[in-house]
């Protein structure tokens, strides 16, 4: 499917453009219609109550369809906001475990990881925002990954702060996979297809109904298009959890360079005091 | 639209009950001439209109069961973020207080001023939706204390990656808090629930009553309806806004065990 251009459209417009050409087909098929059933099927307003049975039916299965697509796409939606927040939570932690680690292997760690992290805002995400995977990730991981194994395991205390690191990385390494994997998440083609013909199939039916006036019938009509064309809207950006208005931000990652940020500013003070306290603790000792 | 969230929530239930009352009466009374004489509605025309209307309320329903829904599932996800932060924070603070002193005590002193920091300051900015991060000096701090520790035996090193593996986890429990911090409904679910209940209210319109006041009545009655469930949707959302939102409870109840039993 390349209707995926939708997701390039500014939120307002591609809403206004679905209730257009809901409202469009429907108002449309009604007054090419009209004078045709009028004519063949002598509708009148004692049949209405047979027509309201059978639009009731459609229009409250239909819901429920509508429903349960709008449920699983919001899945995904979230299920991939989890993934991020999951990510983002491995890699804090993971830049805290390093900290552990002798000059300079730190600092050097440090900067591969913030690398990381700007490459998965610059890069990554906006590729995802069109579907594609980049792959450029994995160099950065795995250069880490080497300068976590790279310590003398004769020092008990080495040995323990990099089980701990390594065990992070690994969650890192899981929450990575796993986003990458949600980035073509989005409903099935044949329930798109379902969506759009039971809409049609609604609208048909109410086509049946008897006004002695038009004109009520046109504004029905408008009404009962108006709200379809939103509910397949909403639907839309809902689906595809790193698309369109209703998807998955960056926002965690920046936010996690913003505490760098302002830990390294804050830092200088709080470890010459961690030091001066470490320092009388093991005095008393 | 914050603001909702600084007005009591009484408050905000009356005025949005209100609006929904002052617009869909309002927009009865200015329309009913209009329809009822350029389209003679009948009791007869009732029928057909009342198939419509079961067909939007029908869809409209689902959609605001929906988002319902899904407000309480974020406000029930960031609650039990909450509570697996403050549980994580539990087990270091038993797990440090294995160290020999004056070890234990420092460790127990920053797990302290860590979550003091997080109920005075982090808390009342996170309803105000900001992120704050002045905890997490406190976390390097800790940090920092047990890699200086030594370990001399074969226990106290055991213990040592348990409390490592622990520090982690209130790391990322915490990272998870803040990431949830601006949780709320996208912007679009907002547009359809708002304009799905203007066009059913205004379906409602087309209704014909031979006495008008029943009209006036059962079209305020639905949009009373209507509003409480917008209401409800508005005051669940953003689960760290307003007064129906996730208390730091937890944290000062922590806090008070730990002073209970040092």
């Amino acid at each position: 499917m390349t209707i995926y251009w939708i997701y390039d459209l500014p939120v307002w417009l591609f809403g206004l453009t679905t209730v257009a050409v809901f409202v469009a087909l429907s108002v449309g098929g009604l007054l090419l219609s009209h004078d045709y059933i009028k004519k063949k099927f002598n509708t009148s307003e004692s049949m209405n109550e047979a027509v309201s049975g059978y639009f009731g039916g459609i229009t409250s299965l239909y819901g429920l369809l509508l429903g349960l697509v709008i449920v699983a796409s919001w899945q995904y939606y979230d299920n991939a906001s989890r993934l991020v927040s999951r990510e983002e939570a491995a890699i804090g932690a993971l830049y805290v475990d390093v900290s552990s680690y002798a000059e300079p292997q730190r600092t050097q760690m440090r900067e591969i990881i913030k690398s990381y992290v700007n490459y998965v805002i610059n890069d990554e995400w906006p590729a995802q925002a069109h579907g594609e995977l980049l792959y450029g990730g994995r160099k950065f991981l795995i250069d880490l990954q080497q300068s976590l194994l790279d310590v003398d395991l004769a020092d008990s205390r080495k040995q323990l702060i990099m089980s701990e690191a390594m065990q992070t990385y690994n969650k890192l390494i899981e929450a990575h996979r796993m986003r990458l994997d949600a980035i073509d998440d989005g409903l099935p083609v044949v329930l798109w297809v379902v969506v759009i013909s039971g809409a049609a199939l609604s609208v048909l039916i109410s086509y049946f109904y008897h006004f002695t006036h038009f004109r009520s019938h046109l504004l029905m009509t408008t009404a009962l298009a108006t709200l379809a064309g939103l509910m397949v809207f909403l639907a839309a950006s809902v689906d595809n959890p790193f698309r369109g208005a209703v998807s998955v931000s960056p926002e965690a990652y920046y936010r996690l360079l913003e505490t760098w940020e302002s830990d390294s500013a804050s830092k200088a003070d709080s470890a010459d005091e961690a030091q001066r306290s470490a320092g009388a603790s093991i005095a008393d000792h | 639209m914050y603001w909702i969230y600084d007005i009591p929530t009484w408050l905000l239930g009356v005025l949005t009950v209100a609006v929904f009352l002052f617009f869909s009466l309002g927009g009865l009374l200015l329309s009913h001439g209009i329809i009822r004489g350029r389209l003679m509605l009948s009791n007869e025309t009732n029928n057909a209109v009342c198939g419509y209307i079961g067909g939007i309320g029908a869809v409209l329903g689902l959609l605001l069961g929906f988002v319902a829904v899904a407000t309480w599932q974020a406000f029930n996800n960031a609650a039990s973020l909450a509570t697996r932060e403050a549980a994580e924070v539990g087990s270091l603070y038993l797990d440090v207080s294995s160290y020999p002193q004056p070890y234990a005590k420092n460790m127990q002193e920053i797990l302290k001023t860590y979550l003091t920091t997080v109920i005075d300051t982090e808390w009342p900015a996170q309803m105000r939706g900001q992120v704050a991060h002045d905890a997490m000096q406190h976390l390097h701090r800790l940090h920092h204390e047990i890699f200086t520790f030594e370990p001399q035996t074969i226990n106290q090193q055991v213990l040592q990656a348990e409390v490592f593996h622990a520090l982690n986890n209130v790391l990322s429990a915490r990272r998870m808090r803040l990431d949830a911090v601006d949780d709320g409904l996208p912007a679009p679910l907002w547009y359809v629930v708002l304009i799905g209940s203007v066009v059913s209210i205004a379906t409602t319109y087309f209704f014909h009553f031979p006495n008008f006041k029943v009209h006036v009545i059962l079209t305020g009655k639905f949009a009373l309806f209507t509003g409480i469930m917008v209401f409800l949707i508005a005051a669940v959302d953003n689960p760290f806004r307003g007064e129906v939102s996730i208390s730091p409870d937890l944290y000062r109840m922590m806090l008070a065990s730990w002073s209970a039993n040092p």
